[in-house]
């Protein structure tokens, strides 16, 4: 096995129970993760990417299971991981940046009494140790007047600046896989421009993990090394970021990069045709086919094997395995 | 030549009263729409933007500034404007979780200024004008008619506020981030409408985004602003390859893109910095001199003026104000 | 358009089962829909399911007066040898009825005060429908009936308008606070621009949404208005001897606690088993209507 794999996320199966059946979400999703790799899953609203990364942390609402598959962290799986071990990893290991930064913060406290109960509990260290990291950890989210936001409540940050917060909160410690789901999603353009280079710099300099999970497609194309596009639960194309933008192969890859408006003004798609599957009855074989302009018979009937077409570029489209 | 502007709003200003004291929303902006076209109005958060949008529609009076609309001051509060103006004003909301009555059917939304304006008799009239109206937004009407909004995607409710919109076929549309809370592949299929609508009834628009990219594929002439103030108006193409203002520029170079080509419009030397003012406390001077890289003695003190610096391109800066 | 019809009511029928798949939830409230059924089925049937119907009203026989209970009588007889239990079934008619009176009252009183106080909010109109409901908020309801009702004569019918008096302000908060957020909402703004009246906002946008609240707040009303109402008739100020008053049973009573202990405390559970029934009822219809 390649020892610089950090995160495996092999077949995994994934669904909602409710009250008209089950949802079946993720239908055999795999992940590879190395060492100071960063990578971008990205995909539409509804295609699986947050019930992903909610399986890797084992954060499921109740109502999700997770019917198939394994994850292993660095050879471990965490999905037979005892609830000590699985807090273990949660307070050192991985980390998680959500969409939201107002509701990820507590209103009650001050930052400061936040990041000093979290701290406090991963390392056990004295109050005045604590402080100390927690400071530095500001200061490397490069808040200005690092005293200050620690003195702070969240109402009285900014949308970027407490999603900063978050940010120095899930790099403390020496963490190995930051997930950020959809970090930048709530900030405005320029915000947002900065909030993603800091992040990027200080994924870099420490040589973690990143998964960065979005929808905006530029954002992504210009901050991760491989990418991951997602449909309706399926992992359907993968492989080195400019490969994958300057040559997508899957048709739904193909599309959904048509329908991003361009700076130049070239003339946009006019969207992809159907919607997103229902997941109590989903499409049989390729989960795209209903929506495919290339769909042939086989892609009814068994989902395709991937195939490589280029260095470390994949596609499971069955339009590329006759070749 | 004056008749060719549809809309024309000069020195407009709304403040709103709140405990922590007065919002600056919009602080003395001038613009002008012609007929038949589609002005892009951009900016971030605070910027006023949506603000000007409400306040042309009549949800708020002006707090100072006029109005004009086909040569008509408009600017009174609603109640005093006649049915006839409403009739030709209409807007589509940004939120489309909000923008629909939970409790009502689609027939119903789309028929309300059907049946406020008296532009149908009988229900089987409605009906049918309903229906062509959903038909407009590629909505099949048998699909749609009697659903509420609960049970239809976040692009479809879009949709249904389009139609909703234009049900009594105005001259004039304020779209206010119409796409701003979809994915890629459904505001492409909005976009597409909307611009097929445009186009049919040779609607004149105003359209609000922060979306810079968007805008290239849908305005005419863009208008940024930032903190209640205008920055720079021109024409679209002039706008992207010659951006003047230096928020134009940080707002420009902080688009995430997909294409080498794209790549080349932006603006190289200049990187967002710093955090988006208070519109309560705006800086003095120019708004923008505490984030601009440029900021002289005098971008602290006077306010720069809108000026013309080559037919049709108006930037508000001191950096152009010498020449 | 039989299609159409056909499909509206499809989606009707969709919108019910959504709706029961959530009150049945939780058992709870499916307990607390069997005891309001139970409760409504006896009091309109009374005359029928009761064991002595005659004993509801006038009636002596000292030769079977104060029995513990038996089969014959299972709740016991009172001093006069009434049968509590039929008498505990006809309560359960005069304490439904108060509860009907009150609500059909001040239900749309204190809804429509407060579409117009939450609409208008910045104007005086609103403002003064606020403060006059806040200065009946303040005085404790039991207070405010009583001296209601002292200042009259003593009768279920003045007890039932001293209650609804005290009663309205509640819907009109209820509703001004729902209100004030819903006109906040794009597609209030919306009607507004395109030119929709005042009134079709309120009561076409506006109301439908509010309508779980009202609801909600009307099932867990029963329960305190009959409450209110047995409190009233406690202290003799309600219905008066010999209505069967679950109230004042509880009060006559109590006279002879703790010998004759039956003659008060089958009353006073049957006050209890009501406002349980109703209260666990409401909950269920709000989980229905918010989830």
């Amino acid at each position: 096995m390649d020892k610089d794999i950090l995160l495996e996320v092999k077949n995994l199966h994934v669904g909602y129970k409710t009250h008209i059946g089950i949802s079946h979400v993720l239908k055999g999703v795999h992940l590879t993760v190395h060492k100071g790799e960063r990578i971008g899953v990205i995909g539409e609203s509804g295609s699986g990417k947050t019930t992903t990364m909610k399986s890797i942390l084992r954060i499921l609402p109740s109502n999700g299971m997770i019917k198939e598959g394994e994850i292993f962290y660095q050879g471990e799986n965490i999905l037979e991981m005892k609830y000590e071990e699985l807090l273990e990893l949660r307070r050192k290991k991985i980390s998680m940046i959500f969409q939201d930064p107002t509701s990820a913060l507590n209103p009650l406290f001050k930052i400061g009494q936040l990041m000093l109960d979290i701290i406090k509990h991963s390392y056990n260290l004295e109050e005045s140790e604590a402080k100390e990291m927690a400071l530095k950890a500001l200061r490397d989210a490069a808040l200005p007047d690092p005293e200050r936001v620690f003195d702070s409540y969240p109402f009285q940050l900014s949308g970027g600046m407490r999603q900063r917060v978050c940010i120095a909160l899930a790099l403390i410690g020496d963490r190995e896989l930051i997930i950020a789901d959809e970090p930048t999603t709530n900030l405005d353009v320029t915000i947002k421009a900065q909030v993603l280079n800091l992040l990027t710099k200080l994924v870099r300099e420490r040589n973690v993990g990143w998964i960065f999970v979005s929808q905006a497609l530029g954002a992504v194309r210009e901050n991760v090394d491989r990418v991951y596009v997602m449909y309706a639960g399926n992992i359907i194309e993968w492989g080195p970021t400019e490969k994958v933008f300057s040559n997508p192969m899957h048709p739904y890859t193909q599309k959904l990069l048509e329908c991003v408006p361009k700076l130049t003004g070239t003339e946009f798609s006019k969207g992809i045709r159907g919607r997103i599957p229902n997941y109590f009855n989903p499409p049989s074989g390729c989960r795209f086919h209903p929506r495919c302009d290339f769909v042939m018979d086989e892609c009814k009937k068994t989902f395709p094997e991937p195939v490589e077409v280029e260095t470390g570029h994949f596609v499971a489209c069955n339009l590329y395995r006759r070749r | 030549m004056e008749n060719e502007y549809i809309l024309k709003i000069q020195n407009l200003k709304k403040y709103f009263e709140t405990p922590y004291g007065t919002v600056r929303a919009v602080d003395n902006i001038s613009l002008k729409v012609r007929k038949g076209t589609t002005m892009g109005l951009v900016g971030e958060s605070g910027s006023g933007k949506s603000t000007t949008g409400h306040v042309v529609v009549g949800l708020f009076p002006p707090t100072s500034g006029k109005i004009f609309f086909k040569n008509k001051d408009i600017s009174v509060p609603l109640e005093k404007r006649s049915k006839e103006l409403k009739k030709d004003i209409q807007m589509v909301f940004q939120d489309p979780a909000s923008s629909l009555n939970p409790k009502k059917i689609i027939r119903d939304i789309v028929g309300l200024p059907l049946k406020v304006h008296k532009m149908v008799q009988t229900k089987e009239e409605l009906e049918e004008k309903v229906a062509k109206l959903l038909e407009m937004v590629e909505l099949p009407p048998e699909d749609f008619m009697y659903r509420r909004p609960v049970d239809i995607g976040g692009g479809e409710k879009q949709a249904v506020s389009i139609a909703r919109a234009i049900a009594t076929n105005p001259s004039f549309v304020i779209f206010d981030e119409p796409t701003s809370a979809l994915d890629v592949s459904i505001q492409a299929k909005i976009i597409n409408s909307i611009l097929n609508i445009q186009r049919k009834f040779r609607l004149t628009s105003l359209f609000i985004t922060h979306d810079l990219s968007l805008m290239r594929n849908i305005s005419s002439e863009v208008t940024i602003m930032y903190l209640g103030k205008v920055c720079e108006i021109a024409p679209t193409d002039v706008f992207f390859q010659k951006p003047l203002h230096p928020y134009t520029q940080m707002l420009l170079s902080s688009v995430p893109v997909l294409t080498k080509e794209e790549e080349e419009l932006k603006p190289k030397g200049i990187k967002s910095i710093g955090e988006i003012g208070s519109p309560i406390h705006p800086p003095s001077g120019c708004r923008f001199h505490p984030r601009c890289p440029y900021a002289k003695e005098i971008c602290k003190k006077k306010e720069p003026r809108l000026i013309e610096v080559e037919p049709g391109h108006f930037v508000a800066c001191h950096l152009y104000a010498e020449k | 358009m039989s299609r159409a019809t056909i499909l509206s009511e499809w989606w009707k029928t969709l919108e019910l089962k959504k709706k029961w798949y959530n009150f049945s939830r939780s058992p709870l409230s499916l307990i607390g829909l069997i005891i309001s059924l139970s409760t409504i089925i006896l009091a309109i049937f009374a005359p029928w399911i009761a064991p002595y119907p005659e004993h509801a009203g006038f009636y002596t026989d000292f030769e079977h007066a104060n029995l513990p209970p038996s089969w014959q009588h299972l709740f016991g007889t009172d001093e006069f040898g009434r049968d509590v239990l039929s008498r505990t079934i006809f309560g359960f008619r005069y304490s439904l009825m108060m509860a009907a009176v009150v609500l059909t009252l001040v239900v749309p009183a204190g809804v429509i005060l407060g579409l117009i106080a939450g609409y208008y909010r910045e104007r005086w109109i609103g403002k003064l429908i606020m403060r006059i409901s806040d200065i009946f908020i303040a005085v404790p309801p039991l207070v405010l009936a009583l001296s209601v009702c002292s200042l009259l004569t003593p009768s279920a019918f003045h007890a039932m308008m001293a209650v609804s008096l005290m009663w309205w302000p509640w819907y009109t908060r209820l509703l001004y606070n729902v209100t004030s957020s819903i006109k906040e909402e794009y597609f209030v703004y919306a009607a507004k621009v395109t030119g929709a009246s005042s009134a079709h906002i309120m009561f076409k946008e506006i109301f439908p949404n509010a309508m779980g609240a009202v609801l909600t707040k009307i099932t867990l009303d029963v329960g305190w208005v009959i409450l209110l109402g047995a409190s009233l008739s406690f202290v003799g100020l309600g219905a008066q001897p010999p209505t069967p008053d679950l109230g004042t049973m509880v009060s006559d009573g109590a006279k002879f606690l703790p010998d004759y202990w039956w003659i008060s405390m089958f009353p006073a559970l049957a006050i209890s088993y009501i406002i349980l029934g109703f209260n666990l009822l409401g909950d269920g219809i709000k989980d229905a209507f918010e989830g």
